[in-house]
């Protein structure tokens, strides 16, 4: 049964179509959940199924993608968001064990969540300006460096341990942290040369 | 600060024209695209962070997917059993605070029609069912304050053994006194009294022999617009220094004195003495590791409203001979003052941890006393200003290092891209 199809069916309501699709994807979002390191246990199981039942009731159904990676984010997106609801309606810090939750995504634009962003990005027109000339320098300067260790920074700066980069990129740890040295001294470079540093 | 906070934040957000769909970073990364598309979206990966975040988000969520904290048994029933039940027409599963709520009302319900001894029987009934409740341990009476993080308790053992893993007396009781201060606020007093008069204070630290009276008063100066600064640091089993770098209450200490430390607790000084207090002890939660580097940067959950901190030096200005104070606590000997000068700047310094871990970074070889326990905390200048971490020593007479500032500042400021 290929994606679409299990997910149109389990829209439906079909029992097996429905247990494959949890099994399938209940333990991403458990462990999407996981990342919020003040929920409890009892709040995942919780969020675990508010998620499920948002799935069924109508986010399946409203889900435009076709791959596997589009959905993927999608469940990335609802879970998240209902995280983050909880923990706001609850004054709860929103603390994540790593920075994989970005100011972008707190916008909540499939409706599924709510509350206010928690960050008010409204610079004024000399701020875009100088901000834009940074960015374009900024830019520059990655091109220099390779793909493979701007990915590592990246991982890095989402709080991703070096072992874990090593078996996601397929580099030696020795190599990551070499690498990511050599990227984390570029991008700082770049951030002096701005005047940002 | 926050001009500088937006725009580290956006530069990870940073994109380029042309950004392809998530379908086709997708097709990319299972090796689907065909030679032509590969390449050029090699070329464009590289110059657009924000499309190479998404891509490593897509490996992330596959691995996601495939690896990890399985998913509990109970749960993946009650999933399934979603569809059967025709749970998913109502409301989600009412959690706890919901589920007690509910059972209250129900029972004030059933109260209504009832004689006044029917009322009291039902009263009681539920009071003795939240009663076993509340003793089973599935509810507690500060549930409804999760969203308050008050202080910590200490935290518990964990993490691998590192370079001070392993405790000293003086540094266990350190760290009892901090669950002693958590757990028991009466019992500790004792504590307090006791450790008053087993630490030295201030005054009663020897004075450096032959030191000429104007460094003298510097020293003292130095010490005492640091010391405020200068937090003790509990993770797990390790101790360590720390210092705070902001008024919002950031702290950096060392990667290798928290580890992988889910809870840290800091503890500031008193105003007098250096005895552990309870009311100076806060949470601290773990926001950035810089492991190549070794440095750490944390955050206190509810720092003191008056939070000293001290500013970062300017590296230009570090010169090989000039003065270079230390605060910390080695072996427990909480803050402890050193001083001593800088003998060497190292620009590209290589070093392994105790764990084994290669470590790399700007350091500055100080003749400064460091011992195990003063990791984490800062090196300073004849302004109080933070020149480096104190993060290691060598074998022999006063070859200690410090993660120079410069360093910590770009830590610092890239960890704000992750508010």
């Amino acid at each position: 049964m290929d994606l679409p199809e299990l997910l149109q069916r389990a829209a439906r309501r079909e029992e097996r179509a429905w247990g494959i699709f949890v099994e399938r994807y209940g333990g991403l979002v458990w462990r999407l959940l996981a990342r919020f390191i003040n929920l409890t246990v009892e709040e995942r199981k919780d969020l675990s199924q508010e998620v499920f039942v948002i799935l069924v009731s109508r986010a399946l159904q409203e889900f435009r993608g076709s791959t596997e990676h589009e959905f993927r984010s999608y469940l990335k997106t609802i879970t998240e968001n209902r995280a983050k609801r909880h923990l706001r309606r609850h004054s709860r810090r929103l603390e994540v064990l790593d920075g994989r939750l970005s100011v972008g995504e707190e916008d909540d634009s499939n409706g599924l969540g709510g509350g206010p962003p928690l960050i008010d990005p409204s610079p004024g027109p000399e701020q875009l300006v100088a901000e834009q000339e940074i960015r374009e320098r900024f830019r520059g300067c990655l091109l220099e460096i390779p793909l493979t260790d701007q990915q590592i920074f990246w991982l890095r700066e989402r709080g991703v341990p070096y072992k874990e980069i090593s078996n996601t990129l397929g580099v030696p740890p020795g190599t990551v942290a070499t690498r990511y040295f050599r990227a984390k001294e570029k991008i700082r470079d770049a951030l002096k040369k701005s005047g940002v540093l | 600060m926050s001009q500088l906070d937006e725009i580290l934040r956006e530069l990870r957000g940073l994109s380029a024209h042309d950004c392809p769909p998530l379908r086709t970073l997708g097709d990319f990364l299972d090796g689907k695209t065909m030679s032509a598309q590969t390449r050029a979206l090699e070329a464009h990966l590289e110059g657009c962070p924000a499309c190479t975040n998404r891509l490593l988000d897509l490996r992330e969520l596959a691995r996601l997917e495939r690896d990890g904290d399985p998913l509990p048994a109970d749960l993946l029933e009650q999933l399934k059993g979603l569809v059967r039940s025709n749970a998913f027409a109502s409301e989600p599963r009412a959690s706890l605070r919901q589920r007690l709520h509910q059972t209250w009302a129900a029972t004030l319900r059933a109260l209504r029609p009832q004689p006044v001894a029917g009322l009291g029987f039902a009263f009681g009934g539920s009071a003795v069912v939240l009663l076993v409740l509340y003793l089973t341990g599935v509810i507690s009476l500060d549930h409804g304050r999760m969203g308050q993080p008050a202080v910590h308790p200490a935290p518990e053992p964990a993490g691998p053994p590192g370079a001070i893993a392993a405790l000293t007396g003086t540094e266990k009781r350190v760290v009892e006194s901090v669950s002693l201060a958590l757990a028991d606020p009466g019992r500790v007093q004792k504590y307090v009294d006791a450790q008053q008069t087993a630490q030295p204070t201030l005054g009663e630290l020897p004075k450096t022999l032959g030191q000429a009276p104007a460094e003298e008063a510097t020293n003292v100066e130095v010490y005492k617009k640091a010391a405020p600064a200068t937090v003790l640091v509990l993770a797990g089993e390790r101790v360590g220094s720390g210092v705070v770098i902001s008024s919002t209450g950031d702290v950096v200490t060392n990667w290798h004195v928290v580890g992988d430390a889910k809870h840290v607790a800091v503890v500031f000084k008193p105003d007098h003495g250096v005895e552990i207090r309870k009311e100076l002890t806060f949470s601290a939660i773990l926001i950035k590791v810089d492991e190549v580097a070794d440095l750490a940067l944390l955050r206190i959950v509810r720092p003191p409203k008056d939070v000293r901190y001290l500013p970062l030096g300017d590296m230009a200005k570090v010169q090989v001979g000039q003065n270079a104070h230390s605060i910390g606590h080695p072996k427990g000997e909480v803050w402890t003052y050193t001083v001593g000068t800088v003998s060497q700047i190292r620009p590209d310094y290589k070093w392994k941890g105790a764990d084994g871990l290669p470590h790399r970074s700007k350091v500055i070889q100080t003749q400064t006393a460091i011992n195990p326990g003063n990791s984490g905390g800062p090196l300073l200048n004849d302004h109080a200003e933070i020149i480096g971490i104190n993060s290691f020593r060598r074998e022999g007479e006063g070859l200690n290092y410090a993660v120079a500032a410069d360093v910590v500042c770009t830590a610092a400021a890239l960890a704000a891209l992750h508010p």
